[in-house]
């Protein structure tokens, strides 16, 4: 059974990091890119560590930095998961970013866990 | 998974000062002066990494991850069920790799009664183990003596690669003092400097991903003369930990070496029986980094071919970048090896776990 829970306004979201919410039990993390939110569980499908503190850095690809791919790092293993799909990057894993289903009300964030 | 575990042993937590001015009021002249104007002065790290070397989310606000005893409450003893944890330092390793003796054995010495008496002390669960300056083996050996018999201090903390085997009787000292003190001597890797030997005999690795995966190797060739010089005879209270240096490899050792044994025991005049009986009797192995084959079960099989199951400790490796918690090694063991894992094989090596006679 899902619970509607509130998160933050729209204009909290920041490019580049996430702000972390405690909804429920859970800690979720929400950041923006190119104007839409990514909208996390705060918990690394590998080892649960907090991923929502890790570093977004754009994705490597040859000898470039893609800036409009960013890569989530996770603050332990280092494991880095592509933002837009949430799969791994580099290696093939069937582990994935948790992306939590968002709403938007008027500006405000809606999420349902 | 299943609940919690009932209690856990951590036989690997790097606890560190936040700041060099921690140790000042435990150093005379003329180190302090040397500590104040150049500072520590042990190698920096040498291999370059692409990634953070210690988890993100334990840097406290002041200080690296490690300084601050309420994070360490919070992300690991009360988190899981902690009930001992034993202090391994962290930066301080780096004195035995430093070229001259006195200064680093000096650091040492500060840093084990800062440990004894700023860290013990603030939570019972810990225990604590010494670091030393193992160039000059007498000294180290003095230090041994001068804090063995402290209830929590349990055991004495040496790099795995060394510039002569610590079976060499160069170290005799330090192996002979902690013997006597009834403490374990834990390996732990440390990025090399001037005085190191490199890790792999084919040079220096290009890097971290290089150097990380490639660790296990002074570790082999420690145990392999350990054992081959007879020194476990003559000392045989010797207890080794091989802390994050991987056990895949141990069976390498306990099928090849019984094999060369059974031609060449001659060469090894001390020993009374086979390379893996003493592998078994005197070693055990940190869990972590855990091993995280394609299928998770895959471990288990190995493990059990080994017979390794009674020599593997847990060692959580708290706040490194690659530390695993309990709940993340237990995917990958049987619920029945978790009660030794966790807690029993590590409470048959340390003296503080001992029944009074």
């Amino acid at each position: 059974m899902k619970t509607k829970y509130y998160f933050d306004e729209l204009t909290a979201l920041q490019e580049g990091y996430f702000i972390i919410r405690q909804l429920g039990n859970h800690s979720v993390g929400a950041t923006i890119h190119e104007g839409k939110p990514i909208v996390l569980l705060d918990y690394c499908p590998h080892a649960g560590a907090p991923i929502c503190k890790g570093k977004i850095l754009p994705k490597p690809v040859a000898m470039q930095l893609e800036e409009n791919h960013p890569v989530l790092r996770c603050p332990w293993h280092g494991w880095e998961f592509n933002m837009k799909s949430g799969d791994t990057f580099k290696f093939h894993s069937n582990l994935r970013l948790p992306k939590l289903q968002y709403e938007l009300e008027n500006d405000s964030i809606y999420i349902w866990i | 998974m299943s609940a919690k575990i009932q209690a856990i042993i951590d036989c690997d937590v790097h606890n560190t000062y936040h700041s060099q001015t921690q140790l000042y009021p435990y150093l005379q002249e003329p180190w302090l002066s040397r500590l104040k104007e150049r500072g520590f002065g042990y190698p920096p790290e040498t291999f370059f990494s692409s990634i953070h070397p210690k988890r993100l989310d334990a840097k406290p606000e002041i200080g690296t991850a490690g300084s601050d005893y309420r994070l360490f409450k919070e992300q690991l003893l009360d988190k899981f069920s902690i009930q001992y944890a034993i202090l391994t330092g962290e930066g301080i390793s780096g004195v035995s790799y430093m070229p001259d003796s006195e200064y680093p054995s000096a650091l040492a010495s500060a840093y084990n009664q800062w440990m004894v008496e700023e860290w013990l002390d603030k939570d019972e669960r810990f225990l604590g183990s010494l670091h030393l300056a193992i160039q000059a083996p007498e000294t180290a050996a003095a230090e041994i003596y001068r804090w063995g018999k402290h209830p929590k201090v349990v055991q004495i903390n040496l790099p795995a690669a060394t510039t002569l085997p610590l079976a060499h009787p160069f170290y005799r000292p330090v192996l002979r003092a902690a013997a006597e003190m009834d403490l374990v001597i834990a390996l732990h890797f440390r990025q090399p400097g001037l005085s190191a030997p490199s890790i792999t005999p084919v040079g220096i690795p290009f890097h971290y991903l290089d150097y990380h995966t490639l660790v296990s190797l002074p570790y082999q060739a420690q145990l392999v003369m350990l054992v081959t010089s007879g020194v476990l005879e003559e000392l045989p209270n010797l207890k080794f930990l091989m802390m994050e240096g991987g056990f895949i490899w141990a069976i390498h050792l306990l099928w090849r070496f019984d094999k060369e044994y059974k031609a060449l025991n001659r060469l090894a005049p001390a020993l009374k029986k086979l390379p893996s009986e003493y592998i078994y009797q005197h070693f055990k192995f940190g869990i972590q980094p855990i091993y995280e084959p394609r299928e998770a079960s895959a471990l288990q099989r190995v493990i059990e071919a080994g017979e390794l199951q009674n020599s593997l400790v847990f060692g959580s490796d708290y706040p490194h970048w690659d530390a695993d918690e309990p709940d993340f090694i237990r995917r990958f063991i049987p619920k029945e090896w978790e009660q030794g894992i966790f807690y029993d094989n590590a409470a048959s090596w340390y003296k503080f776990f001992k029944q009074p006679a």
